[in-house]
């Protein structure tokens, strides 16, 4: 579904050089559900975006369901990021005055649906992460749990077959992050979503397929179905 | 993604700074209803004094002058075009030597393949006209000869026009009719006007007498001529004029004078003539050969688009400061729409993360200036038209009251001229907010506190 080869990516902070992907190689399978894990300024955030789309690599290159991205003009990585893969953030990142439903049906205006269809989506998508009594409330007018979820629906409308989620649990309680991670647990097992969740959030990593370390720009630990497996490259 | 959803969607966006929008917008209210202002009004007097240009005019004519220069003509080429070399016999300064038309000029003239007829242009001066049967007099502007090709034009509302051979007949102005307390303009025909001439001796009669102090000791003569009213025009701005046959005109005119060298070789005043044309299409032609015999003349054309001149000039002098007024509002434009990029910068990131290409992005800033420029202008519109219909309406309730048709709050499609201009402006405006919103980094935008 997605594969990783020698991905490269170095940002300049003043006259510091920062590698954010160091040489990164690794692949995807359909419906697998992968946790990102590793310290602030690993290059966590830095993958997800790459294979977002959002960001582009200086070298290597991220193919995702036969789209090699490097190649994709603004107009394809649009239609990528709209059709392919959904992005969830911490902060919700929901537009304050528009109602939920709005926030949902967005994307699929971008798509240029026509109205009733989209309409009818965005509403079956609140309703699949449960706010189907939401769908005219504005964020301000919902909890985290709840804006979250918009998000959620927000990502998923368009059904794509990647969701990537920065960081989904980590402005929320407990109770609401626990709800969070069963709807993307959910997710991926009744839609075969393939999910790339960044996090620091250790029930996440316990409900993942796989669990991937990231320090300086490198992945130095790739742990399937917890088994701990030998990663090829370490840390220098 | 659709234009319609586009449009929505930036409406939307547009009002949640209200009061920076309703202000922006305002910004370009002013300009648009300058514009606006100026394309209802002077067109409405330049369609009214066309009209009445037109009412007693006619392409068939040329205005004569004995002169080699058009009176006025050295005056008006000096302004702008710089200083004309000298020539021997060259006066100085601006010359007002005007040259007189004899007898044998006439003939001249008259002998040019392409002219139909000369007609000299008896203008007595009345001292008053009286009904027959009324005792009110009242005052004559102007009493003149008006050949039968210069009333193409003219509209009646009673009677009919006046022939070349009418002798003892007359048309009058519109305005006669309601100040001799007629109702009806219909009452009038028929009825008989005494027009009554004073003798006012001028230089060449005084002269002719050779003795100077009889001129205080003069008898104060006067003579009543009478007329049949053929004729009432529609209302024109010469709102107390009568018409005449040139026979009437020119007796009145010598008796008016004391002399009877009115229109001949020794007349000093016989400086302008009309030229009627066999066909309307040969005046540049015939001004031409007109000129080479020495003479200078004006066709219709020419006077005409003098008269479109002046009020291009006004129109682009006045709508200048309109345009003005919208380049200056388009600076608030451009600040309201880059503040907006920034505060909608995290926003931004998100559209783009969910599918916005950058072109939509960009589209979505341009309509929202392109919005502002078209409310902006509808708003001018129709303030400048409604400023426009005020001024027409008070104006025709005091100072333009005899002027029926002049309508300063004039409907034509120059009226778009503004809300179309104000929308260029806006969306040129808002050119640069929109390249600047659609190339933000999505990374950095999403994470733009």
């Amino acid at each position: 579904m997605i594969s990783i080869k020698n991905a490269k990516k170095t940002y300049r902070m003043g006259d510091e050089e920062i590698k954010a992907l160091d040489d990164v190689t690794f692949d995807v399978k359909q419906g697998e559900f992968i946790a990102i894990i590793g310290p602030s300024g690993s290059g966590k955030s830095t993958l997800l975006h790459t294979i977002g789309g959002l960001d582009s690599l200086d070298n290597g290159s991220i193919t995702v369901d036969g789209d090699d991205l490097a190649v994709l003009k603004d107009r394809d990585l649009a239609r990528y990021r709209n059709k392919t893969v959904g992005f969830i953030f911490q902060n919700f990142n929901l537009q304050s005055r528009y109602t939920a439903l709005d926030n949902v049906e967005l994307g699929l205006i971008f798509a240029g649906m026509p109205k009733k269809e989209r309409k009818e989506k965005a509403r079956a998508a609140l309703e699949k992460v449960g706010l189907a009594d939401r769908v005219s409330h504005k964020p301000t007018e919902l909890s985290g749990g709840q804006q979250q979820r918009v998000s959620i629906a927000r990502a998923m409308v368009n059904s794509p077959k990647v969701i990537l989620a920065d960081e989904p649990t980590g402005n929320l309680d407990s109770k609401s992050g626990e709800k969070i991670i069963e709807l993307l647990h959910d997710l991926q097992q009744k839609m075969n979503v393939t999910i790339l969740v960044v996090t620091h959030d250790d029930r996440i990593a316990h409900k993942a397929d796989r669990i991937l370390r990231i320090l300086d720009g490198k992945i130095v630990e790739d742990v399937t179905n917890g088994k701990k497996e030998a990663v090829k490259e370490y840390t220098d | 993604m659709k234009f319609i959803d586009s449009i929505q969607i930036a409406f939307s966006n547009l009002f949640r700074q209200k009061l920076r929008t309703l202000l922006t917008i305002f910004s370009i209210v002013i300009g648009a209803t300058l514009i606006s202002l100026v394309y209802a009004v002077i067109p409405g007097f330049e369609n009214f004094l066309n009209a009445q240009f037109n009412s007693m005019n006619s392409p068939k004519l040329i205005e004569i002058y004995a002169s080699k220069e058009r009176p006025g003509q050295e005056f008006m080429g000096s302004i702008g075009s710089g200083p004309e070399e000298y020539k021997e016999g060259d006066s100085g300064s601006i010359s007002f030597d005007f040259a007189t038309f004899k007898d044998a000029d006439m003939e001249k003239i008259s002998q040019v393949d392409g002219v139909k007829k000369v007609h000299e242009i008896p203008m007595p001066t009345v001292e008053y006209a009286k009904m027959e049967e009324k005792d009110k007099r009242l005052k004559v502007s102007y009493a003149v000869y008006l050949p039968e090709f210069l009333q193409e034009n003219l509209n009646l509302v009673a009677g009919e026009k006046l022939k070349d051979s009418n002798s003892g007949k007359m048309m009058l102005a519109n305005q006669f009719v309601e100040s001799f307390g007629y109702s009806n303009a219909e009452e009038m025909i028929g009825k008989t006007i005494i027009l009554r001439v004073k003798q006012q001796p001028t230089f060449d009669a005084v002269a002719s007498i050779a003795v100077p102090s009889s001129v205080t000791a003069m008898e104060e003569k006067v003579k009543d001529y009478k007329f049949e009213v053929v004729g009432i025009t529609e209302k024109t701005i010469l709102s107390s004029a009568v018409y005449l046959s040139y026979t009437d005109a020119l007796e009145m005119s010598r008796f008016a004078r004391g002399s009877d060298n009115v229109l001949t070789d020794k007349d000093e005043q016989r400086i302008v003539a009309w030229v009627e044309l066999d066909s309307a299409d040969r005046a540049d032609e015939v001004k031409k050969k007109i000129e080479e015999l020495g003479y200078s003349g004006m066709t219709y054309e020419e006077s005409q688009n003098i008269l479109n001149d002046i009020f291009g000039v006004l129109t682009i002098a006045f709508s200048s400061f309109g345009v003005l007024a919208m380049a200056v509002s388009s600076l608030g434009i451009l600040n309201t729409l880059v503040m907006a990029v920034y505060e909608r910068t995290r926003e931004i990131g998100v559209m783009k993360a969910i599918g916005a290409t950058k072109k939509t992005v960009a589209l979505l800033f341009t309509l929202e200036a392109a919005l502002i420029g078209l409310f902006g202008g509808l708003i001018g519109l129709g303030l400048g038209f409604g400023i426009a219909e005020l001024l027409n309406i008070i104006g025709h309730k005091t100072v333009l009251s005899a002027f029926d048709t002049l309508d300063l709050s004039n409907v034509s499609s120059l009226l778009l001229l503004a809300p179309g201009l104000s929308v260029v402006v806006a969306t040129i405006a808002g050119i640069y907010p929109a390249i600047r919103a659609s190339k933000l980094d999505p990374v950095k935008a999403l994470h733009y506190e």
